[in-house]
């Protein structure tokens, strides 16, 4: 399938669902006028379903091919967003960000790893110390007990 | 005027104010120097650092960043050969081949004096232009907002490019339906919250900035499909910076022309930019009288090999884009880019609503924003371009490093704001969403002006109908409403009926 055929089933499905969901909305009190809560949802979701429809009828010119793709590091580089997400208030800001940096390095190819942990260092305790000391924004650097 | 000038200057030159603006003309550039990190990124990241700063500051500091960004653009593409937005392709075309030749550091002072001349001749058009324009928009009701935000919708889309307006549209449109998300503004009702009560106040502006463009930017670098993934760069030869009088005398008139042109292409919602410098480099390049292919008498290169002319006219007109384009947001609060819908996107989180009032309530912001460029592109002048070789070792910085940091600066930046961990989670999401579409071809500018004007649709529209006694009739009643959505249906309905004469056109002789 074309690229852009992809992009318009997906859209057209985010679209139907939009839609679908829109006419959950209820239209408290609004009955007498004639637009409510509801009314730009639905005609939101009509309109990107049709448009998403005549994108995928039709015709578009082919785009350059994409090229060799390293999902393998986009995926650990998530996992690492993912990891931080979680562990940003848990284990404090700086451990949590040492741990990011240091990770997200390596898996970009860094395998030095006495830069590899000074930068990591370096760079959260510095940010730390800039937000707290310089700006003034409370950031718990350690894990609260 | 002068009083409102005056006003201005005293602003924008006081001590704090003229140090943010050093600070987001350095950042901007360092940022914007970034392969693949152009102007909308380099806001989006400095967003959480302007909304601790009060208005007029953060307002002048996001404007030098955008300024910056822009220069730091020209920068990459004239030393690698790597634009880092679509506007500085025109630049790196002759920008490029000087850096070959071993004159770096020439072609960086003649961007940067041309770029300087765009940003002045521009904001001396902006001075004039937006005063009379900010007293006219005040006629302007809620029904006639209401179809100035349709048309400006319907422009960016229109000027997406061949092939380019239907994605363009769904993209708007997908804009407009994450508007949606969070309590109704006029009824109170929560819409698509899915039982989240972080979802309350819907999906906040920054986190959809940093999502779609500073996050969704590294991803792809990581992914590798910007190319210079882990490549560490050698440093060019700079060469001396010294320009002769006839290098002046001959570069004096391109810019001129193109300073005006790329000014009123930025008033064009939608244009911008990138459409600015290639048409100015188009222009230059046929007034051009040295079709030879080689060098002539006086050493002047040929466009394509290092003309001095083709360097200056996309950089003049570039930067002159970007000043016409704070015309429609500073007196219509209608943004003509994606960079101005952030901008708008931050004057609103700071309780500023741009428009013909702006020049009433808050003639502080409106004159400090016009004082702030020109004072901005002397600072890019004399101070970025002596830094510029320190500056420029950014590039060759192993990307291995940088990535990271640009995801660890997305993600903090959105949780300093709120302390919230949901938020890092639904930026990661949207930050995939938005590498999918980028891989799948479909624009994000777009997304960003209908998320931004989508709210304010529904807004005035309410407004409107409310003014109306619910009625819809203000749409053929009132005159300018009426032609406003002409307008929009012409814009919209145009390259349909171009592309419908083309075929008819080409059927006989099929």
């Amino acid at each position: 399938m074309q690229r852009h055929r992809v992009g318009a089933t997906i859209i057209f499905i985010f679209c139907a669902v939009y839609g679908w969901m829109a006419f959950d909305i209820p239209a408290i009190g609004a009955q007498d006028q004639p637009i409510n809560a509801a009314t730009l949802p639905k005609f939101l979701a009509l309109l990107g379903c049709t448009l998403a429809l005549k994108l995928f009828f039709s015709r578009q010119p082919e785009p350059d091919p994409l090229g060799r793709l390293n999902w393998k590091r986009l995926l650990y580089a998530v996992a690492c967003m993912l990891i931080y997400a979680v562990i940003i208030r848990r284990a404090g800001f700086i451990p949590a960000t040492t741990f990011f940096l240091a990770a997200t390095f390596w898996v970009m190819g860094e395998r030095r790893i006495w830069r590899i942990i000074a930068v990591a260092t370096l760079v959260s305790g510095i940010f730390w110390l800039l937000m707290t000391q310089l700006l003034g924004v409370y950031l718990p650097p350690w894990p609260e007990v | 005027m002068l009083e409102g000038l005056a006003t201005g200057f005293t602003t924008a030159l006081s001590l704090q104010n003229l140090a943010f603006l050093l600070t987001g003309c350095v950042a901007g550039t360092f940022i914007g120097m970034l392969p693949g990190l152009g102007p909308m990124t380099a806001i989006a990241l400095m967003i959480p650092i302007a909304a601790s700063l009060d208005p007029v500051a953060g307002i002048i500091m996001m404007a030098a960043v955008y300024y910056g960004a822009i220069f730091g653009g020209s920068t990459s593409a004239i030393l690698i050969n790597a634009p880092g937005v679509a506007s500085t392709v025109p630049t790196a075309l002759d920008g490029y081949p000087l850096a070959q030749q071993g004159q770096a550091a020439k072609a960086l002072r003649v961007a940067a004096l041309a770029s300087f001349s765009g940003g002045i001749i521009a904001a001396l058009f902006l001075l004039l232009a937006a005063p009379t324009l900010a007293k006219v928009s005040l006629a302007f009701q809620s029904s006639d907002y209401f179809a100035l935000m349709i048309l400006g919708l319907v422009c960016v889309a229109a000027f997406a490019g061949p092939g380019g307006m239907l994605k363009a549209l769904l993209m708007t449109v997908i804009g407009m339906m994450l508007a949606t998300v969070g309590t109704d503004q006029t009824q109170g009702i929560p819409r698509f919250t899915l039982g989240s009560v972080d979802l309350i106040d819907g999906i906040s502006f920054l986190l959809l900035v940093m999502a779609t463009f500073a996050l969704a930017e590294a991803l792809l670098n990581i992914l590798g499909k910007t190319g210079a993934s882990g490549r560490t760069l050698n440093p060019v030869v700079m060469g001396g910076d010294r320009l002769s009088k006839s290098e002046v005398r001959d570069i004096s008139p391109p810019v001129v022309r193109s300073s005006v042109l790329g000014f009123f292409v930025g008033l064009l919602p939608g244009a911008g930019a990138t459409i600015a410098s290639f048409l100015a480099y188009g222009t230059e390049q046929r007034l051009d009288r040295k079709p030879l292919p080689d060098k002539d008498k006086q050493g002047r290169q040929p466009f394509g090999q290092g003309s001095l002319k083709g360097l200056a006219a996309p950089e003049a007109a570039n930067n002159a884009a970007a000043t016409g384009s704070f015309v429609p947001l500073l007196t219509l609060g209608l943004p003509g880019s994606g960079t101005t819908a952030i901008m708008l996107g931050a004057l609103i989180a700071y309780g500023i609503q741009p428009g013909p009032m702006l020049y009433v309530s808050s003639p502080e912001v409106f004159w400090s924003v016009i004082v702030s460029m020109w004072v901005g592109n002397i600072v890019l002048l004399f101070l970025n371009l002596p830094l510029i070789p320190y500056i420029a070792k950014i590039l060759y910085l192993p990307r291995q490093l940088l990535m990271p940091l640009v995801l660890f600066f997305s993600l903090v930046g959105v949780y300093l704001v709120s302390f919230n961990t949901f938020d890092l989670f639904l930026m990661i999401l949207l930050g995939l969403a938005a590498v999918a579409m980028r891989l799948l071809d479909y624009p994000m500018a777009p997304m960003i002006l209908g998320f931004i004007l989508g709210g304010l649709i529904e807004e005035n529209l309410n407004r409107a109908l409310l003014i109306h006694d619910n009625s819809w009739a203000f749409i053929w009643e009132r005159p300018l409403t009426l032609t406003i959505l002409m307008l929009a249906l012409l814009v919209l309905l145009a390259p349909l009926v171009s592309g419908l004469v083309r075929r008819k056109h080409q059927t006989p002789a099929d």
